[in-house]
């Protein structure tokens, strides 16, 4: 932005001088149009196109078995059937459990691990690339890995409790504990992003504030809650918000994990429309799920947007 | 003084522990797997289950390779990647391009549309593109599934490269114009080579990306001999049995560019990462 007011100053500066207008920009006045020309046209025809033709395919009946003949026009039918579906509500309810669940443990851990890393350089150095690994392995590696933790007879976490003389849990085919065997997975999964998250942004802080605080005889708590917490807190603002939309559309570890199940303990809402389109084969209904839950991404990316916008602006 | 040393570690020790609490939390499942994946078939299976291999063997990785169709879905999973990335940065990197150093009609417009779909999971659209192809009559295509990919990868790299593009000075490139290079000498002589650090970061997480992403794989991807690595992955998996010794050495090939890229160019990815989700 700076840079660019900079340079317009030039420009005009230049021409009032009487200097030469600049010729080879108006020259190449279509450069800039034929750069962008390929992401324009990539992102319209399968992001941008597809998702326009989802709004018209929730106002059809579109399933399997009549997607060649072409599906019944149902208006708002599917949407008046979402709102009097008991099991979309349960969805709600689970993926409410489960993002709550998740971003508290993960949050937690990411903060005080940044914390911890902030203090001492020499020991994140070692640390950070362990730390990291679980969050750039593929969501079909880190469901099995839990799988196999989670296996009744040879699971790991079975034969600690054991050892320790406790019965031991089965964890994902049981109804109670399915959802939070899941949240444990997203929080070893999840943490990494947090931490390292903010750990950027304490770097942020002027090292000046700290010395200042300490010079006027500051202790460390006094430190971390007057310094680091306010002008830590629009980082964790935005953190949390992309956390919350991440968390609320994630479902692969989950289909790879339980599909669902058991009884439908761990059908979020994600899990729910994607069973609805490609494992009922009710598409027109699947996509009236999908535009209901844009509608409640859009309104965390607003959140999301005003957010780093006041960040920027302070 | 000593005595205020051992108070100064003492009070420090509550840390450490949290940190090998949590190393051991981040660890012991990826080990978990790794010492499976290295036991013969009979000690998989023995009760109750070894922490160290007894014997080392690596049957079960000579199992996938010659019995499963894990080396084909490697090759898959490499064709699309790789394509995945090079169409991504071609595109990326121009657009970037130009958002950073041209003004143009409807550039925030663009700029916000890119954000936008930064932020719709793709979850969102995949009924859509699964018609979509099929009316196209791409599905089971490794190269549509590189294009389909591209929804997910470009709004972030874009907005890499552009942070990238943004810390390389403009007087560079007007110097060299001054000198008499053309706009498009100017990117491919002094601007792009000043990049290749961004670019590699974008690279590598195309990369990772599209050789990590199962469910739109799984959704256009319907004949066997197109799987990708994590669709053989799961293959392994049938109905109520599952041959964990062979499972967990397919996990550990699927995990090798990961564990490359960790190993790396760690940095590389650390920033990239950070740099597409914050910076907007």
């Amino acid at each position: 932005m700076q840079r660019e007011h900079r340079r317009s100053l030039a420009t005009s500066s230049g021409e009032a001088r009487g200097g030469p207008p600049p010729l080879r920009r108006r020259k190449f006045f279509w450069l800039p149009y034929v750069f962008v020309a390929p992401l324009a046209l990539v992102l319209f025809s399968i992001s941008v196109f597809p998702l326009l033709w989802e709004s018209w395919v929730s106002l059809q009946d579109l399933r399997t078995t009549n997607i060649l003949r072409g599906a019944p026009f149902v208006g708002l039918g599917n949407y008046t059937k979402l709102f009097h579906d008991p099991l979309f509500y349960h969805s709600l309810h689970i993926s409410l459990y489960f993002v709550i669940g998740s971003i508290f443990g993960q949050f937690l851990l990411g903060l005080i691990i940044a914390l911890i890393f902030h203090r001492m350089p020499g020991v994140a150095r070692w640390l950070r690339p362990v730390f990291i690994l679980p969050w750039i392995l593929s969501a079909i590696i880190v469901g099995y890995s839990w799988i196999w933790m989670y296996d009744y007879n040879f699971g790991l976490i079975n034969l600690a409790l054991r050892a320790v003389g406790l019965h031991p849990i089965k964890w994902l085919n049981d109804v109670s504990m399915a959802i939070w065997a899941l949240v444990i997975t997203n929080i070893w999964r999840g943490t990494p992003f947090t931490m390292l998250f903010l750990e950027a942004a304490l770097k942020n802080i002027p090292f000046e504030l700290y010395e200042a605080a300490y010079v006027d005889g500051a202790n460390s708590w006094q430190v971390f809650r007057h310094i680091t917490f306010p002008m830590l807190r629009p980082a964790v603002a935005i953190n949390l918000i992309l956390v919350t939309m991440w968390t609320f559309n994630l479902f692969d570890t989950i289909l790879v994990m339980t599909q669902g199940g058991p009884a439908d303990a761990t059908l979020t809402t994600a899990m729910y429309m994607y069973k609805i389109a490609f494992r009922y084969g009710l598409f027109g209904y699947g996509a009236a799920i999908a535009l209901v839950m844009l509608a409640i991404n859009g309104i965390m990316a607003l959140l999301y947007v005003r957010t780093v916008g006041k960040a920027a602006l302070s | 003084m000593k005595k205020k040393r051992s108070i100064y570690w003492l009070s420090q020790l509550p840390i450490y522990g949290f940190l090998i609490g949590y190393l051991l939390f981040t660890v012991v499942p990826i080990y978990w797997v790794f010492a499976t994946s290295f036991k013969p078939s009979t000690e998989v299976m023995s009760f109750p289950p070894t922490l160290l291999p007894h014997t080392l063997s690596l049957e079960n990785y000579v199992a996938v390779f010659t019995q499963t169709h894990l080396g084909r879905g490697v090759v898959n999973s490499l064709i699309v990647s790789l394509v995945t990335t090079a169409l991504a940065l071609f595109i990326a990197a121009l657009a970037a391009y130009s958002f950073t150093r041209f003004r143009f009609r409807g550039k925030y417009f663009l700029l916000n549309t890119v954000l936008g779909l930064y932020l719709i999971p793709p979850l969102i659209g995949i009924i859509p593109l699964f018609l979509l192809f099929n009316k196209l009559g791409l599905l089971n295509n490794l190269f549509g599934l590189a294009l389909a990919y591209q929804s997910l990868v470009l709004p972030l790299l874009t907005f890499m490269l552009r942070n990238y593009f943004e810390g390389i000075p403009v007087e560079i490139e007007e110097a060299a114009m001054i000198d008499g290079c053309s706009q498009l000498e100017v990117l491919r002589r002094i601007t792009l080579p000043l990049a290749v650090p961004g670019l590699a970061t974008a690279a590598i997480f195309a990369f990772i990306f599209s050789w990590n992403e199962f469910v739109i794989a799984l959704t256009l991807l319907l004949r066997e001999d197109l799987k990708t690595v994590q669709l053989v992955i799961m293959e392994f998996v049938k109905l109520h049995r599952i041959e964990w010794g062979q499972l967990t050495a397919a996990m550990v090939v699927g995990m090798v560019p990961v564990l490359i890229v960790i190993i790396f160019a760690q940095r590389y990815l650390i920033s990239g990462l950070l740099g597409g989700a914050t910076k907007s």
